[in-house]
């Protein structure tokens, strides 16, 4: 029998009508995941996966991912339902992490959203978040971030102000308690924005510590020859290097030093710079030495110490970085504020969140051992670690009652 | 004092590599009278080579010399029959705007492969002290092969048949022809040479110096201004002009700031060009 083609058209358009409908359910499906019922929760994750900040925003991601599975494995929360991650990548500037943070949460329902890893994406994002009433647990060190007035900002890090007054303070400490009188020093900076905020801090706080500065210098941050900078280096002499710059740079500065000999500590300033795990394999035994204040470092506790040991089995690394650890502890806190609200609705995690006060948990990841945001959004009790690469791995040196090493100086 | 002897040395091995990748310029200049500005990118992209050759093929830095040198000239000749060797005849400002048109494409284009990260043989560090001065090895090779390179050069220009067809074609491409020269085989032969300096400077430069895809803009510039310090027409001129520049960019990012070292150099180019027009080795007459 001959099927009119006519007919042979109409049976094809029905069936894929059929197709696109069954499709769509299904997708529908899936999607009907939200903050509300009985179904899993979805929470937003928004970090760089793509640009100049990939390694860190995909190393926040990691850790935020794995705190999920575990919330999820312990049961998960509101008594048995599991949590979602729904994820967005922040791109390479402010306005992309924003348009990503608003597209997923007019998307999806979140219970709440973590992120955006560096502070001139977070300070987008939050304000997305703000508006949306969706609570934003941020690990981003910027001041700005508590200073504007918002009510769904939670920072659960130092600020950049806090790390950058501790260097000195914790530098001072370790010196007295070596026994050994205040170093020479060696400031290096490059000329970003950044940079410049470090160089003027550091050029301020050095002499008042008591540190002699035989060296300062400001380079170009799109530095191509560091030979000039080394050979000062080695013509002063400094007994300690406070570095800051990009990744490159710092990693060719600390390299050609170690490689003439000259292996006193340097001190990052910061920057993510020589926290990666790129630095450490480029530097090999050359790391050692290397100082920086971190808001985690994955020793400070026992359950820290499980965390790093479970992150670094599925990723290969040699330590947890400092923004999984923290991504971690936010995802966390936001399980246990939808558990303290009942709900899983943005507006009454946010709410939970403003009154949590927890110190077991998440909590114990954190030098302090505490959570509880005060009326800005920032974590009270949260003060920055000073590591020092030891044997290749990042151990936490100062404040004394955090040390698990004495500082090499 | 160890200091200064260091930051001199140093200046003279980085600019035995800018002295060669200046001297490829100048040849192409001094032929075929175009500006090019892809000169930069061809170093660019053997520094890529280079890169890529060294950390994920485990090749030694040395053995991508000979094959950039082949490799950069084959690509050289190609670029020549296809776009130059059109060019050639062109008004100045076609010329102009073809080559630099052409530069922005490879550099988008490698931007677009590789992306704007910087990077760098960081796994290549070893230095050698010499009466308290320490040197890198990879720049003390890096300029022994510049001055090969360039020795070799002036030997071809100046000993052989090929050398002396460029030479008569550069000095009046006409009374060349009429002479029965093949002025055409010279200009390619002159302006594949000048491709193949600039593979071999990118070969032996990333050893010790990382790459981005705008780095040949950088490089270009500091060829423009070692030929004209060094003098325009004059290739030892070039070479010593690219010393010459390294010098003193080495000698600011010690004494004054890495951030000023182009400035520097751009400073004695402009003192050059008033106190002596033709550059330190150059004649006048020669620049059209």
């Amino acid at each position: 029998m001959r099927v009119p083609r006519t007919a042979m058209k109409a049976m094809l358009a029905v069936a894929t009508t059929a197709a696109v409908a069954l499709t769509a359910a299904c997708g529908g499906r899936s999607d009907s995941a939200d903050a509300s019922g009985d179904s899993d929760i979805p929470i937003a994750l928004v970090y760089p996966t793509s640009g100049v900040w990939k390694t860190q925003g995909e190393n926040s991601l990691r850790g935020a991912q794995l705190a999920i599975n575990d919330i999820n494995a312990a049961g998960g929360v509101l008594g048995g339902r599991k949590l979602v991650a729904k994820v967005a990548d922040a791109g390479n500037d402010p306005q992309t992490a924003a348009s990503a943070a608003r597209q997923l949460l007019q998307r999806d329902k979140v219970a709440g959203l973590l992120g955006a890893y560096l502070s001139s994406y977070t300070l987008t994002v939050s304000t997305v978040a703000e508006r949306a009433g969706v609570a934003d647990v941020t690990q981003s060190f910027s001041d700005e971030l508590v200073t504007r007035g918002y009510k769904n900002t939670f920072k659960t890090t130092p600020t950049a102000k806090a790390f950058s007054t501790s260097v000195f303070d914790y530098l001072v400490g370790m010196y007295e308690a070596a026994g050994k009188k205040p170093p020479s020093a060696a400031i290096l900076a490059s000329d970003d924005a950044s940079g410049q905020q470090q160089y003027a801090a550091a050029v301020e706080a050095a002499p008042k510590a008591n540190f002699d500065v035989v060296l300062k210098v400001q380079y170009p941050a799109n530095i191509t020859d560091t030979n000039a900078l080394v050979n000062r280096i080695a013509a002063a002499k400094p007994e300690i290097l406070l570095l800051n710059g990009p990744d490159l740079a710092e990693i060719q500065i600390v390299k050609a030093i170690r490689a003439r000999g000259i292996d006193v500590p340097v001190v990052g300033l910061g920057g993510a710079g020589v926290t990666t795990q790129a630095f450490v394999d480029s530097l090999g035994a050359g790391v050692d030495g290397v100082l920086a204040t971190v808001p985690f470092n994955g020793d400070i506790t026992p359950r820290a110490a499980d965390v790093a040991k479970r992150y670094n089995a599925q990723h290969s690394g040699t330590f947890m970085p400092a923004e999984s650890g923290t991504a971690y502890v936010g995802a966390w806190l936001i399980a246990k504020a939808i558990d303290k609200a009942g709900s899983a609705d943005a507006k009454k995690v946010a709410d939970a969140l403003r009154t949590l006060n927890i110190s077991d948990g998440p909590a114990e990841l954190y030098p302090g051992g505490a959570v509880r945001f005060n009326a800005t959004g920032l974590n009270e009790s949260a003060y920055p670690l000073m590591i020092q690469y030891q044997g290749g791995k990042p151990v936490t040196v100062w404040p004394e009652k955090d040390a698990k090493a004495k500082p090499k100086l | 004092m160890n200091l200064l002897l260091e930051t001199l040395l140093n200046g003279l091995l980085i600019g035995g590599v800018y002295g060669i990748f200046s001297v490829g310029f100048a040849l192409q200049f001094g032929t075929l009278r175009i500006i090019n500005f892809t000169h930069g990118d061809f170093v660019m992209l053997a520094m890529f080579l280079g890169f890529f050759a060294v950390s994920q093929y485990g090749w030694n830095p040395f053995a991508v010399i000979p094959v950039a040198m082949v490799l950069f000239g084959l690509v050289g000749a190609v670029f020549f029959t296809t776009v130059f060797n059109r060019l050639k005849e062109e008004p100045h400002e076609i010329q102009l705007i073809a080559t630099i048109t052409l530069s922005a494409i490879i550099t988008a284009g490698t931007q677009g492969l590789f992306g704007q990260d910087a990077r760098s043989l960081d796994t290549i560090t070893e230095i050698f002290q010499l009466g308290g001065v320490h040197l890198g090895v990879w720049k003390v090779i890096g300029l022994g092969i510049s001055l090969l390179l360039a020795g070799g050069l002036w030997l071809l220009l100046t000993r052989s048949g090929i050398g002396r067809d460029i030479r008569a074609s550069v000095d009046d491409a006409v009374a060349a022809r009429l002479q029965g020269i093949n002025t055409r085989r010279a200009y390619l032969v002159a302006f594949s040479l000048g491709a193949l300096l600039a593979g071999a400077a990118g070969a032996t430069l990333i050893t010790f110096y990382p790459v981005t895809p705008s780095v040949g803009a950088n490089l270009l510039v500091l060829a423009f201004a070692a030929v004209l310090v060094g003098g325009a027409g004059s290739l030892p001129g070039a070479f010593l002009g690219g010393l010459i520049l390294a010098v003193v960019q080495q000698v600011t990012a010690t004494y004054q700031s890495p951030a000023l070292q182009n400035a520097y150099v751009f400073l004695l180019f402009l003192f050059i060009l008033v106190v002596k027009p033709a550059g330190l080795f150059g004649r006048l007459a020669r620049v059209d």
